[in-house]
Protein backbone atom coordinates (compact mmCIF):
# COMPACT_ATOMS: atom_id res chain seq x y z
CA UNK A 1 0.00 0.00 0.00
CA UNK A 2 1.16 3.22 -1.14
CA UNK A 3 0.50 6.48 1.04
CA UNK A 4 -0.55 8.03 -2.12
CA UNK A 5 -4.74 8.33 -1.83
CA UNK A 6 -6.09 6.05 -4.62
CA UNK A 7 -7.40 7.48 -7.74
CA UNK A 8 -10.21 4.44 -7.46
CA UNK A 9 -10.63 2.69 -4.65
CA UNK A 10 -13.91 0.05 -4.78
CA UNK A 11 -14.27 -1.51 -1.18
CA UNK A 12 -16.16 -4.79 -1.02
CA UNK A 13 -18.89 -3.58 -2.96
CA UNK A 14 -21.88 -5.70 -3.28
CA UNK A 15 -24.98 -4.22 -5.50
CA UNK A 16 -28.44 -5.64 -6.31
CA UNK A 17 -30.83 -4.57 -8.73
CA UNK A 18 -34.76 -4.18 -7.17
CA UNK A 19 -37.07 -6.97 -9.46
CA UNK A 20 -40.49 -7.84 -9.23
CA UNK A 21 -39.52 -11.21 -7.63
CA UNK A 22 -36.79 -9.64 -5.18
CA UNK A 23 -33.13 -8.41 -5.28
CA UNK A 24 -30.89 -9.69 -7.83
CA UNK A 25 -27.61 -9.72 -7.20
CA UNK A 26 -24.90 -8.05 -9.85
CA UNK A 27 -21.71 -7.78 -7.86
CA UNK A 28 -20.53 -9.29 -4.55
CA UNK A 29 -18.08 -8.41 -2.52
CA UNK A 30 -16.13 -6.45 -5.76
CA UNK A 31 -12.98 -4.63 -4.71
CA UNK A 32 -10.78 -2.82 -7.04
CA UNK A 33 -8.38 -0.09 -6.61
CA UNK A 34 -6.28 1.97 -9.09
CA UNK A 35 -3.32 4.01 -7.92
CA UNK A 36 -3.12 7.58 -9.53
CA UNK A 37 -1.60 7.62 -12.98
CA UNK A 38 -2.16 3.49 -13.39
CA UNK A 39 -4.35 1.65 -16.28
CA UNK A 40 -6.06 -0.81 -15.05
CA UNK A 41 -8.17 -3.44 -16.81
CA UNK A 42 -11.67 -4.96 -15.95
CA UNK A 43 -12.32 -8.10 -17.88
CA UNK A 44 -15.24 -10.21 -18.42
CA UNK A 45 -17.82 -11.19 -20.14
CA UNK A 46 -21.64 -10.42 -21.29
CA UNK A 47 -23.29 -10.29 -17.67
CA UNK A 48 -20.11 -10.34 -15.90
CA UNK A 49 -21.20 -6.87 -14.33
CA UNK A 50 -18.37 -5.44 -15.47
CA UNK A 51 -20.14 -2.34 -17.02
CA UNK A 52 -22.56 -1.63 -13.66
CA UNK A 53 -19.45 -1.49 -11.91
CA UNK A 54 -18.00 1.43 -14.44
CA UNK A 55 -21.16 2.68 -14.27
CA UNK A 56 -21.61 2.70 -10.24
CA UNK A 57 -18.22 4.30 -9.93
CA UNK A 58 -19.98 7.63 -11.07
CA UNK A 59 -23.46 7.22 -9.37
CA UNK A 60 -25.00 6.54 -13.04
CA UNK A 61 -26.76 3.47 -12.59
CA UNK A 62 -30.97 4.70 -11.78
CA UNK A 63 -30.86 5.02 -8.10
CA UNK A 64 -34.53 3.77 -7.41
CA UNK A 65 -33.48 0.28 -9.22
CA UNK A 66 -30.21 -0.41 -7.13
CA UNK A 67 -29.50 -1.20 -3.95
CA UNK A 68 -25.77 -0.74 -3.10
CA UNK A 69 -25.93 -3.84 -0.24
CA UNK A 70 -22.48 -3.41 1.64
CA UNK A 71 -18.89 -1.32 0.87
CA UNK A 72 -18.55 1.62 -1.12
CA UNK A 73 -16.68 3.46 -4.13
CA UNK A 74 -14.20 6.11 -3.34
CA UNK A 75 -12.82 8.43 -6.31
CA UNK A 76 -9.59 10.61 -5.30
CA UNK A 77 -10.80 9.63 -1.31
CA UNK A 78 -14.43 10.88 -2.21
CA UNK A 79 -16.73 8.53 -1.03
CA UNK A 80 -19.56 8.51 -3.99
CA UNK A 81 -21.58 6.75 -1.33
CA UNK A 82 -22.48 9.25 0.98
CA UNK A 83 -22.09 11.92 -1.40
CA UNK A 84 -25.06 13.97 -2.18
CA UNK A 85 -26.31 14.45 -5.59
CA UNK A 86 -24.79 18.43 -6.02
CA UNK A 87 -21.36 16.90 -4.87
CA UNK A 88 -21.66 14.03 -7.38
CA UNK A 89 -22.66 15.87 -10.53
CA UNK A 90 -19.48 17.67 -9.69
CA UNK A 91 -17.55 14.91 -9.17
CA UNK A 92 -18.86 13.79 -12.59
CA UNK A 93 -16.58 15.27 -15.78
CA UNK A 94 -14.24 16.71 -13.36
CA UNK A 95 -12.79 13.79 -11.47
CA UNK A 96 -14.22 10.90 -13.68
CA UNK A 97 -15.03 11.07 -17.24
CA UNK A 98 -16.26 8.26 -19.14
CA UNK A 99 -15.90 6.94 -22.63
CA UNK A 100 -18.59 4.61 -23.85
CA UNK A 101 -18.44 1.58 -26.45
CA UNK A 102 -20.91 3.67 -29.54
CA UNK A 103 -19.97 6.68 -29.56
CA UNK A 104 -22.40 7.94 -32.06
CA UNK A 105 -24.76 7.77 -28.88
CA UNK A 106 -22.79 10.03 -26.59
CA UNK A 107 -22.55 12.74 -28.58
CA UNK A 108 -25.82 14.54 -29.77
CA UNK A 109 -26.73 14.58 -33.13
CA UNK A 110 -28.71 17.88 -33.65
CA UNK A 111 -25.70 19.94 -32.39
CA UNK A 112 -21.89 20.39 -33.86
CA UNK A 113 -18.99 19.13 -32.36
CA UNK A 114 -17.77 22.74 -30.94
CA UNK A 115 -20.93 23.22 -29.54
CA UNK A 116 -20.99 20.16 -27.75
CA UNK A 117 -17.19 21.12 -26.61
CA UNK A 118 -18.46 24.67 -25.56
CA UNK A 119 -21.08 23.27 -23.43
CA UNK A 120 -18.61 20.95 -21.30
CA UNK A 121 -15.62 23.94 -21.35
CA UNK A 122 -18.11 26.80 -19.95
CA UNK A 123 -19.54 23.91 -17.58
CA UNK A 124 -15.77 23.13 -16.47
CA UNK A 125 -14.11 26.35 -16.84
CA UNK A 126 -16.44 28.92 -16.93
CA UNK A 127 -14.64 31.82 -19.35
CA UNK A 128 -16.40 34.13 -22.40
CA UNK A 129 -17.50 32.88 -25.54
CA UNK A 130 -15.07 33.91 -27.71
CA UNK A 131 -12.52 31.92 -25.64
CA UNK A 132 -14.40 28.34 -25.94
CA UNK A 133 -13.99 28.48 -29.25
CA UNK A 134 -10.42 28.24 -29.25
CA UNK A 135 -10.24 26.01 -26.43
CA UNK A 136 -12.77 23.57 -28.11
CA UNK A 137 -10.18 23.51 -31.11
CA UNK A 138 -7.23 23.04 -28.61
CA UNK A 139 -9.43 20.21 -27.31
CA UNK A 140 -9.68 18.60 -30.59
CA UNK A 141 -5.83 19.01 -31.11
CA UNK A 142 -4.97 16.95 -28.32
CA UNK A 143 -6.95 14.12 -29.16
CA UNK A 144 -4.65 14.20 -32.63
CA UNK A 145 -7.88 15.17 -34.42
CA UNK A 146 -6.21 16.22 -37.92
CA UNK A 147 -7.88 19.90 -39.11
CA UNK A 148 -9.70 20.75 -35.56
CA UNK A 149 -10.72 24.10 -37.27
CA UNK A 150 -12.86 22.67 -39.66
CA UNK A 151 -14.05 19.38 -37.66
CA UNK A 152 -15.14 21.89 -34.62
CA UNK A 153 -18.38 23.21 -37.09
CA UNK A 154 -19.16 19.53 -38.21
CA UNK A 155 -21.85 17.44 -37.10
CA UNK A 156 -21.22 14.10 -35.47
CA UNK A 157 -22.78 12.23 -38.67
CA UNK A 158 -19.88 13.93 -41.00
CA UNK A 159 -17.16 12.10 -38.85
CA UNK A 160 -16.19 8.45 -38.92
CA UNK A 161 -16.29 6.08 -36.02
CA UNK A 162 -12.77 6.72 -34.46
CA UNK A 163 -12.82 10.75 -35.00
CA UNK A 164 -16.41 10.86 -32.79
CA UNK A 165 -14.63 8.79 -30.70
CA UNK A 166 -12.00 11.22 -30.52
CA UNK A 167 -14.46 13.92 -30.37
CA UNK A 168 -16.03 12.06 -26.93
CA UNK A 169 -12.69 11.35 -25.55
CA UNK A 170 -12.42 15.32 -26.14
CA UNK A 171 -15.34 15.76 -24.04
CA UNK A 172 -14.20 13.38 -21.12
CA UNK A 173 -10.65 15.29 -20.80
CA UNK A 174 -12.65 19.02 -20.84
CA UNK A 175 -12.99 18.82 -17.47
CA UNK A 176 -9.26 17.80 -16.76
CA UNK A 177 -10.50 14.62 -14.61
CA UNK A 178 -8.44 12.00 -12.90
CA UNK A 179 -9.76 9.31 -13.25
CA UNK A 180 -11.46 8.40 -17.07
CA UNK A 181 -13.42 4.99 -17.43
CA UNK A 182 -13.13 3.76 -20.60
CA UNK A 183 -16.30 1.34 -21.07
CA UNK A 184 -15.76 -0.96 -23.90
CA UNK A 185 -14.18 2.54 -25.88
CA UNK A 186 -12.77 0.00 -28.92
CA UNK A 187 -15.56 -2.20 -29.44
CA UNK A 188 -17.17 -1.03 -32.53
CA UNK A 189 -14.16 0.19 -34.12
CA UNK A 190 -11.80 -1.38 -36.68
CA UNK A 191 -8.68 -2.85 -35.63
CA UNK A 192 -6.58 -0.28 -36.90
CA UNK A 193 -8.34 2.37 -35.44
CA UNK A 194 -8.66 0.54 -32.46
CA UNK A 195 -4.92 0.65 -32.19
CA UNK A 196 -4.83 4.36 -32.85
CA UNK A 197 -6.97 5.16 -29.78
CA UNK A 198 -5.50 3.21 -27.49
CA UNK A 199 -2.31 4.65 -28.10
CA UNK A 200 -4.50 8.08 -27.64
CA UNK A 201 -5.67 6.81 -24.90
CA UNK A 202 -2.50 5.54 -22.99
CA UNK A 203 -0.84 9.20 -24.10
CA UNK A 204 -3.03 10.91 -22.04
CA UNK A 205 -3.01 9.25 -19.32
CA UNK A 206 0.99 10.22 -19.49
CA UNK A 207 0.31 13.83 -20.15
CA UNK A 208 -2.07 14.12 -17.47
CA UNK A 209 -1.08 12.00 -14.85
CA UNK A 210 -4.52 10.20 -15.37
CA UNK A 211 -5.77 7.17 -13.84
CA UNK A 212 -7.86 5.01 -16.57
CA UNK A 213 -10.16 2.36 -15.85
CA UNK A 214 -10.48 0.30 -19.24
CA UNK A 215 -13.10 -2.18 -19.21
CA UNK A 216 -13.62 -4.95 -22.13
CA UNK A 217 -14.39 -8.53 -22.60
CA UNK A 218 -11.13 -8.81 -24.68
CA UNK A 219 -8.28 -9.57 -23.10
CA UNK A 220 -6.33 -9.22 -25.68
CA UNK A 221 -6.97 -5.73 -25.98
CA UNK A 222 -6.35 -5.06 -22.15
CA UNK A 223 -2.85 -6.80 -22.33
CA UNK A 224 -1.73 -4.71 -24.71
CA UNK A 225 -2.79 -1.49 -22.71
CA UNK A 226 -3.08 -2.24 -18.65
CA UNK A 227 -0.84 -2.32 -16.29
CA UNK A 228 -3.03 -4.41 -14.05
CA UNK A 229 -6.44 -6.60 -14.79
CA UNK A 230 -9.16 -7.83 -12.78
CA UNK A 231 -11.33 -10.32 -13.79
CA UNK A 232 -14.36 -10.62 -13.21
CA UNK A 233 -16.97 -13.41 -13.84
CA UNK A 234 -21.07 -13.46 -12.88
CA UNK A 235 -20.43 -10.33 -10.85
CA UNK A 236 -17.28 -11.71 -8.60
CA UNK A 237 -13.39 -10.33 -8.87
CA UNK A 238 -12.07 -14.20 -8.90
CA UNK A 239 -8.69 -13.32 -9.97
CA UNK A 240 -6.05 -9.94 -10.41
CA UNK A 241 -2.77 -9.01 -10.89
CA UNK A 242 -0.09 -7.86 -13.29
CA UNK A 243 -1.03 -8.38 -16.98
CA UNK A 244 2.17 -10.72 -17.15
CA UNK A 245 0.90 -12.36 -14.11
CA UNK A 246 -3.18 -12.63 -15.92
CA UNK A 247 -1.87 -13.94 -19.11
CA UNK A 248 1.44 -15.73 -18.71
CA UNK A 249 0.34 -17.36 -15.35
CA UNK A 250 -3.59 -16.93 -14.97
CA UNK A 251 -4.22 -18.98 -12.03
CA UNK A 252 -7.84 -19.28 -11.22
CA UNK A 253 -9.68 -22.10 -13.88
CA UNK A 254 -11.76 -19.41 -15.32
CA UNK A 255 -8.93 -17.23 -16.94
CA UNK A 256 -7.10 -20.56 -17.46
CA UNK A 257 -9.67 -21.45 -19.77
CA UNK A 258 -10.53 -17.89 -20.66
CA UNK A 259 -7.19 -17.67 -22.26
CA UNK A 260 -7.31 -21.01 -23.90
CA UNK A 261 -10.63 -20.00 -25.50
CA UNK A 262 -9.07 -16.78 -27.21
CA UNK A 263 -7.96 -17.32 -30.80
CA UNK A 264 -4.39 -16.29 -31.56
CA UNK A 265 -2.70 -14.83 -34.55
CA UNK A 266 0.29 -17.26 -34.23
CA UNK A 267 -1.41 -20.68 -34.42
CA UNK A 268 -4.24 -22.68 -35.76
CA UNK A 269 -4.82 -25.45 -33.72
CA UNK A 270 -8.09 -26.24 -31.88
CA UNK A 271 -9.66 -24.04 -29.20
CA UNK A 272 -10.34 -25.29 -25.65
CA UNK A 273 -13.96 -23.71 -25.00
CA UNK A 274 -15.61 -23.34 -21.83
CA UNK A 275 -18.38 -25.82 -21.63
CA UNK A 276 -21.55 -24.13 -20.10
CA UNK A 277 -22.89 -20.45 -19.92
CA UNK A 278 -22.09 -18.20 -16.72
CA UNK A 279 -25.06 -18.45 -14.19
CA UNK A 280 -28.16 -16.52 -14.40
CA UNK A 281 -27.71 -13.99 -11.95
CA UNK A 282 -31.40 -14.67 -10.06
CA UNK A 283 -30.18 -18.11 -9.59
CA UNK A 284 -26.62 -18.25 -8.75
CA UNK A 285 -25.15 -21.36 -6.83
CA UNK A 286 -23.43 -21.18 -3.34
CA UNK A 287 -19.74 -22.05 -3.21
CA UNK A 288 -17.34 -21.35 -5.99
CA UNK A 289 -19.34 -19.30 -8.76
CA UNK A 290 -17.36 -21.07 -11.50
CA UNK A 291 -18.10 -24.25 -9.87
CA UNK A 292 -20.55 -25.53 -12.25
CA UNK A 293 -18.69 -25.17 -15.45
CA UNK A 294 -15.15 -25.30 -13.91
CA UNK A 295 -13.19 -28.85 -14.71
CA UNK A 296 -11.22 -28.63 -11.62
CA UNK A 297 -14.07 -28.67 -9.33
CA UNK A 298 -13.62 -30.97 -6.45
CA UNK A 299 -15.50 -31.36 -2.89
CA UNK A 300 -14.33 -27.99 -0.77
CA UNK A 301 -15.81 -26.08 -4.18
CA UNK A 302 -19.58 -25.66 -2.56
CA UNK A 303 -18.22 -23.27 -0.19
CA UNK A 304 -16.94 -19.92 -1.04
CA UNK A 305 -13.29 -19.99 -1.65
CA UNK A 306 -11.08 -17.41 -0.26
CA UNK A 307 -9.13 -14.99 -2.04
CA UNK A 308 -5.55 -16.44 -1.77
CA UNK A 309 -2.34 -14.20 -2.62
CA UNK A 310 -0.14 -16.32 -5.18
CA UNK A 311 2.69 -13.67 -5.84
CA UNK A 312 3.10 -10.00 -5.33
CA UNK A 313 0.09 -9.48 -5.93
CA UNK A 314 -1.31 -11.98 -7.76
CA UNK A 315 -4.48 -13.05 -6.40
CA UNK A 316 -6.92 -15.58 -6.87
CA UNK A 317 -10.56 -16.74 -5.20
CA UNK A 318 -10.00 -20.56 -5.67
CA UNK A 319 -9.83 -23.91 -3.41
CA UNK A 320 -6.73 -24.70 -5.40
CA UNK A 321 -4.57 -22.68 -3.78
CA UNK A 322 -5.99 -23.39 -0.46
CA UNK A 323 -5.71 -26.70 -0.15
CA UNK A 324 -4.97 -26.44 3.62
CA UNK A 325 -7.90 -24.13 4.27
CA UNK A 326 -9.84 -26.76 2.19
CA UNK A 327 -9.30 -29.39 4.69
CA UNK A 328 -10.09 -27.40 7.55
CA UNK A 329 -13.36 -26.58 6.24
CA UNK A 330 -14.21 -29.52 5.93
CA UNK B 1 -10.15 -28.06 -67.04
CA UNK B 2 -12.34 -31.31 -65.91
CA UNK B 3 -15.48 -30.43 -63.95
CA UNK B 4 -14.39 -31.99 -60.53
CA UNK B 5 -11.16 -29.68 -60.81
CA UNK B 6 -13.14 -26.37 -60.98
CA UNK B 7 -13.75 -23.94 -58.23
CA UNK B 8 -16.81 -24.39 -56.41
CA UNK B 9 -17.48 -20.72 -56.39
CA UNK B 10 -15.54 -18.60 -58.83
CA UNK B 11 -15.31 -14.84 -58.25
CA UNK B 12 -14.39 -13.18 -61.74
CA UNK B 13 -13.48 -9.28 -62.15
CA UNK B 14 -16.35 -8.17 -59.92
CA UNK B 15 -17.39 -4.02 -60.40
CA UNK B 16 -20.00 -2.33 -57.64
CA UNK B 17 -20.31 1.21 -57.42
CA UNK B 18 -22.51 2.83 -55.39
CA UNK B 19 -23.67 6.65 -56.54
CA UNK B 20 -24.97 8.66 -54.11
CA UNK B 21 -26.60 12.11 -55.32
CA UNK B 22 -24.93 15.16 -53.36
CA UNK B 23 -25.14 18.82 -53.30
CA UNK B 24 -21.81 20.13 -56.06
CA UNK B 25 -22.04 16.27 -57.52
CA UNK B 26 -22.61 12.86 -57.48
CA UNK B 27 -20.75 10.68 -54.76
CA UNK B 28 -19.11 7.56 -55.89
CA UNK B 29 -17.87 4.65 -53.85
CA UNK B 30 -16.32 1.49 -55.36
CA UNK B 31 -17.11 -1.12 -53.41
CA UNK B 32 -15.45 -3.86 -55.43
CA UNK B 33 -12.81 -3.03 -58.07
CA UNK B 34 -11.84 -5.63 -60.23
CA UNK B 35 -12.36 -8.45 -56.90
CA UNK B 36 -11.58 -12.10 -58.20
CA UNK B 37 -11.77 -15.28 -55.82
CA UNK B 38 -11.89 -18.91 -56.24
CA UNK B 39 -12.77 -21.04 -54.00
CA UNK B 40 -12.44 -24.78 -53.81
CA UNK B 41 -14.45 -27.44 -52.33
CA UNK B 42 -13.40 -28.00 -48.93
CA UNK B 43 -11.95 -24.82 -48.36
CA UNK B 44 -12.52 -22.27 -46.10
CA UNK B 45 -12.01 -18.94 -47.20
CA UNK B 46 -11.71 -16.24 -44.96
CA UNK B 47 -12.91 -12.40 -46.21
CA UNK B 48 -10.88 -9.72 -44.06
CA UNK B 49 -11.08 -6.07 -44.15
CA UNK B 50 -12.17 -2.89 -42.45
CA UNK B 51 -15.46 -1.23 -42.40
CA UNK B 52 -16.23 0.33 -46.23
CA UNK B 53 -13.77 -2.48 -47.90
CA UNK B 54 -16.23 -3.79 -49.91
CA UNK B 55 -16.67 -7.17 -47.60
CA UNK B 56 -20.70 -6.96 -47.20
CA UNK B 57 -21.19 -6.06 -50.65
CA UNK B 58 -18.91 -9.19 -51.96
CA UNK B 59 -21.52 -11.05 -49.84
CA UNK B 60 -24.56 -9.43 -51.10
CA UNK B 61 -23.62 -10.43 -54.64
CA UNK B 62 -22.67 -13.81 -54.20
CA UNK B 63 -25.87 -14.56 -51.96
CA UNK B 64 -27.76 -13.00 -55.25
CA UNK B 65 -28.75 -9.54 -53.35
CA UNK B 66 -27.11 -7.05 -55.20
CA UNK B 67 -26.11 -7.13 -58.99
CA UNK B 68 -22.10 -6.68 -59.87
CA UNK B 69 -21.80 -3.55 -62.73
CA UNK B 70 -19.56 -5.82 -64.22
CA UNK B 71 -17.82 -9.19 -63.56
CA UNK B 72 -19.11 -12.51 -63.15
CA UNK B 73 -19.99 -14.89 -59.94
CA UNK B 74 -19.84 -19.04 -61.20
CA UNK B 75 -21.07 -21.45 -58.57
CA UNK B 76 -20.03 -24.98 -60.05
CA UNK B 77 -19.29 -23.24 -63.15
CA UNK B 78 -22.68 -21.98 -63.57
CA UNK B 79 -23.21 -18.06 -63.95
CA UNK B 80 -25.26 -16.65 -61.17
CA UNK B 81 -25.05 -13.53 -62.50
CA UNK B 82 -26.92 -14.09 -66.44
CA UNK B 83 -29.89 -13.00 -67.15
CA UNK B 84 -32.46 -15.58 -66.49
CA UNK B 85 -30.59 -17.65 -64.64
CA UNK B 86 -31.97 -18.99 -61.74
CA UNK B 87 -30.14 -18.65 -58.01
CA UNK B 88 -29.76 -22.10 -56.73
CA UNK B 89 -31.61 -22.01 -53.66
CA UNK B 90 -30.38 -24.51 -50.51
CA UNK B 91 -27.06 -24.91 -52.55
CA UNK B 92 -25.73 -21.51 -51.07
CA UNK B 93 -26.17 -20.74 -47.37
CA UNK B 94 -25.50 -17.35 -45.19
CA UNK B 95 -25.40 -17.10 -41.29
CA UNK B 96 -25.72 -13.73 -40.14
CA UNK B 97 -23.48 -11.57 -37.30
CA UNK B 98 -25.92 -11.18 -35.01
CA UNK B 99 -28.56 -13.82 -34.19
CA UNK B 100 -31.29 -11.72 -32.39
CA UNK B 101 -31.95 -9.87 -36.00
CA UNK B 102 -32.10 -12.60 -38.25
CA UNK B 103 -33.97 -14.95 -36.29
CA UNK B 104 -38.14 -14.14 -35.72
CA UNK B 105 -38.26 -14.50 -31.99
CA UNK B 106 -41.81 -15.37 -32.56
CA UNK B 107 -40.92 -18.40 -34.79
CA UNK B 108 -40.28 -22.00 -32.80
CA UNK B 109 -37.35 -23.53 -33.34
CA UNK B 110 -38.86 -26.20 -35.91
CA UNK B 111 -40.45 -23.31 -38.21
CA UNK B 112 -37.40 -21.65 -38.16
CA UNK B 113 -35.19 -24.83 -39.10
CA UNK B 114 -38.25 -25.68 -41.86
CA UNK B 115 -38.56 -21.95 -43.38
CA UNK B 116 -35.24 -22.65 -45.73
CA UNK B 117 -36.58 -25.45 -47.34
CA UNK B 118 -39.78 -23.26 -48.70
CA UNK B 119 -38.34 -23.08 -52.14
CA UNK B 120 -37.47 -26.73 -52.48
CA UNK B 121 -39.09 -29.48 -54.86
CA UNK B 122 -41.76 -30.64 -52.35
CA UNK B 123 -40.59 -33.96 -52.06
CA UNK B 124 -36.95 -32.95 -50.89
CA UNK B 125 -38.57 -30.36 -49.07
CA UNK B 126 -40.44 -33.14 -46.83
CA UNK B 127 -37.46 -35.33 -46.79
CA UNK B 128 -35.10 -32.71 -45.20
CA UNK B 129 -37.68 -31.58 -42.95
CA UNK B 130 -39.54 -34.69 -41.32
CA UNK B 131 -39.22 -34.82 -37.39
CA UNK B 132 -36.32 -37.23 -37.30
CA UNK B 133 -33.66 -35.17 -39.80
CA UNK B 134 -34.54 -31.59 -37.44
CA UNK B 135 -33.87 -33.42 -34.76
CA UNK B 136 -30.80 -35.53 -36.14
CA UNK B 137 -29.50 -31.61 -37.21
CA UNK B 138 -30.17 -30.38 -34.06
CA UNK B 139 -28.57 -32.54 -32.00
CA UNK B 140 -25.22 -32.05 -34.73
CA UNK B 141 -25.22 -28.29 -33.55
CA UNK B 142 -25.86 -29.03 -30.15
CA UNK B 143 -29.21 -28.09 -29.43
CA UNK B 144 -31.88 -30.64 -27.52
CA UNK B 145 -34.73 -32.08 -29.27
CA UNK B 146 -36.97 -30.40 -26.74
CA UNK B 147 -35.34 -26.95 -28.27
CA UNK B 148 -37.07 -27.51 -30.81
CA UNK B 149 -40.61 -26.55 -29.52
CA UNK B 150 -39.15 -23.26 -27.54
CA UNK B 151 -38.80 -19.78 -29.81
CA UNK B 152 -35.94 -18.15 -30.37
CA UNK B 153 -36.12 -15.49 -27.96
CA UNK B 154 -36.15 -18.08 -25.05
CA UNK B 155 -31.77 -18.71 -25.80
CA UNK B 156 -28.56 -17.22 -25.21
CA UNK B 157 -26.71 -15.59 -27.96
CA UNK B 158 -24.50 -18.30 -28.36
CA UNK B 159 -27.66 -20.91 -28.49
CA UNK B 160 -29.21 -18.61 -31.21
CA UNK B 161 -26.30 -18.78 -33.31
CA UNK B 162 -26.33 -22.27 -33.05
CA UNK B 163 -29.54 -22.24 -34.57
CA UNK B 164 -29.15 -19.92 -37.04
CA UNK B 165 -26.45 -22.72 -38.37
CA UNK B 166 -28.37 -25.42 -38.08
CA UNK B 167 -30.67 -23.06 -40.24
CA UNK B 168 -28.36 -22.57 -42.66
CA UNK B 169 -27.19 -26.33 -43.18
CA UNK B 170 -30.75 -27.69 -42.98
CA UNK B 171 -31.51 -27.41 -46.89
CA UNK B 172 -28.19 -29.13 -47.19
CA UNK B 173 -25.96 -26.75 -48.46
CA UNK B 174 -22.21 -27.11 -50.28
CA UNK B 175 -21.32 -23.35 -49.54
CA UNK B 176 -22.19 -21.74 -46.44
CA UNK B 177 -21.11 -17.88 -46.43
CA UNK B 178 -20.65 -16.90 -42.75
CA UNK B 179 -21.04 -13.13 -42.61
CA UNK B 180 -18.72 -12.60 -38.88
CA UNK B 181 -20.57 -15.23 -36.86
CA UNK B 182 -19.03 -15.02 -33.77
CA UNK B 183 -18.34 -10.88 -33.24
CA UNK B 184 -21.26 -10.69 -31.13
CA UNK B 185 -20.79 -13.44 -28.98
CA UNK B 186 -18.45 -13.93 -25.71
CA UNK B 187 -15.10 -15.08 -25.92
CA UNK B 188 -16.01 -18.35 -24.08
CA UNK B 189 -19.26 -19.33 -26.52
CA UNK B 190 -17.10 -17.76 -29.79
CA UNK B 191 -14.64 -20.68 -28.63
CA UNK B 192 -17.78 -22.72 -28.88
CA UNK B 193 -18.97 -21.85 -32.25
CA UNK B 194 -15.85 -21.85 -33.83
CA UNK B 195 -14.80 -25.83 -33.05
CA UNK B 196 -18.50 -26.43 -34.11
CA UNK B 197 -18.29 -25.06 -37.36
CA UNK B 198 -15.00 -26.47 -37.78
CA UNK B 199 -16.62 -29.95 -36.97
CA UNK B 200 -19.34 -29.32 -39.24
CA UNK B 201 -17.89 -28.39 -42.31
CA UNK B 202 -15.43 -31.91 -41.70
CA UNK B 203 -18.69 -34.16 -40.94
CA UNK B 204 -20.78 -32.30 -43.76
CA UNK B 205 -17.76 -31.68 -46.58
CA UNK B 206 -18.71 -27.97 -46.64
CA UNK B 207 -17.06 -24.93 -48.36
CA UNK B 208 -17.05 -22.09 -46.35
CA UNK B 209 -16.64 -18.32 -46.78
CA UNK B 210 -16.18 -16.63 -43.88
CA UNK B 211 -16.52 -12.44 -44.01
CA UNK B 212 -14.73 -11.08 -40.54
CA UNK B 213 -12.43 -8.26 -39.22
CA UNK B 214 -11.00 -10.62 -36.61
CA UNK B 215 -7.82 -11.89 -37.79
CA UNK B 216 -7.06 -14.22 -35.30
CA UNK B 217 -10.81 -15.79 -35.94
CA UNK B 218 -9.63 -16.20 -39.68
CA UNK B 219 -6.17 -17.56 -38.85
CA UNK B 220 -8.02 -20.63 -36.41
CA UNK B 221 -10.84 -21.22 -39.39
CA UNK B 222 -9.20 -20.68 -42.65
CA UNK B 223 -6.95 -22.37 -44.94
CA UNK B 224 -7.09 -19.43 -47.81
CA UNK B 225 -7.35 -15.96 -46.64
CA UNK B 226 -8.36 -12.79 -48.79
CA UNK B 227 -7.38 -9.30 -47.98
CA UNK B 228 -10.06 -6.36 -48.88
CA UNK B 229 -9.42 -2.68 -48.75
CA UNK B 230 -11.51 -0.63 -50.71
CA UNK B 231 -13.01 -2.98 -52.90
CA UNK B 232 -9.85 -4.70 -54.10
CA UNK B 233 -8.44 -8.16 -53.28
CA UNK B 234 -4.78 -6.61 -52.28
CA UNK B 235 -3.75 -10.18 -51.05
CA UNK B 236 -4.55 -13.84 -51.35
CA UNK B 237 -3.45 -17.17 -50.77
CA UNK B 238 -2.98 -19.79 -47.76
CA UNK B 239 -3.87 -18.59 -44.51
CA UNK B 240 -0.87 -19.60 -42.71
CA UNK B 241 1.62 -18.13 -45.41
CA UNK B 242 -0.20 -14.93 -45.71
CA UNK B 243 -0.25 -14.53 -41.53
CA UNK B 244 3.61 -15.03 -41.14
CA UNK B 245 4.90 -13.34 -44.36
CA UNK B 246 2.36 -10.67 -45.53
CA UNK B 247 3.31 -9.07 -49.20
CA UNK B 248 1.18 -6.08 -48.86
CA UNK B 249 1.92 -3.19 -46.67
CA UNK B 250 -1.95 -3.27 -45.99
CA UNK B 251 -1.95 -6.78 -44.95
CA UNK B 252 0.72 -5.47 -42.37
CA UNK B 253 -0.67 -2.31 -40.94
CA UNK B 254 -3.59 -4.98 -40.46
CA UNK B 255 -1.47 -7.97 -38.80
CA UNK B 256 0.42 -5.03 -36.67
CA UNK B 257 -2.95 -3.33 -35.38
CA UNK B 258 -4.68 -6.90 -34.43
CA UNK B 259 -4.44 -6.65 -30.77
CA UNK B 260 -2.37 -9.85 -29.25
CA UNK B 261 -1.66 -11.67 -26.19
CA UNK B 262 1.70 -11.03 -26.65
Amino acid sequence: MTQNTLALDVKDLSLSFRSRTGRVPVLRNVSIDIEPGEIVGLVGESGSGKSVMSLQVARLLPEDSVVVESGDVTVNGISTRSATLRQMTKLRGSQIGFIFQEPMTALSPTMTVGKQLALAIRRHRGGSRRGVREQAIAALDEVRIKNPDIVVDQYPFELSGGMRQRVVIALAMVGDPSLLIADEPTTALDVTVQDEILKLIRQLALDHGMSVLFVSHDLAVVSNLCRRVFVLYAGEVIERGTTRQIIDAPAHPYTRALVAALPRLDAAGDLSPIPGEPPDPRNVVEGCIFAPRCPQRFDPCDLKPPTMDLQRGHHAACWLYAREEAHDAR
Amino acid sequence: MPADEEPLLQVENLDKTFVTRRRGGDHRTVAADKVSLAVKAGDALGVVGESGSGKTTLVNMIMGLERPDAGDIRFRGRSLTARGGSFPYGEIQIVFQDPRSSLDPRMTVRSLLREPLTNLPKARRRELGAEEKLRELAGRVGLLPGHLDRRSHEFSGGQRQRIAIARALVTRPALVVLDEPTSALDVSIQAQILNLLRDLQRDYQLTYVFVSHNLAVVRHLCNEVAVLAAGQVVEAGATSEVFSAPRDDYTRTLLAAAPSLG
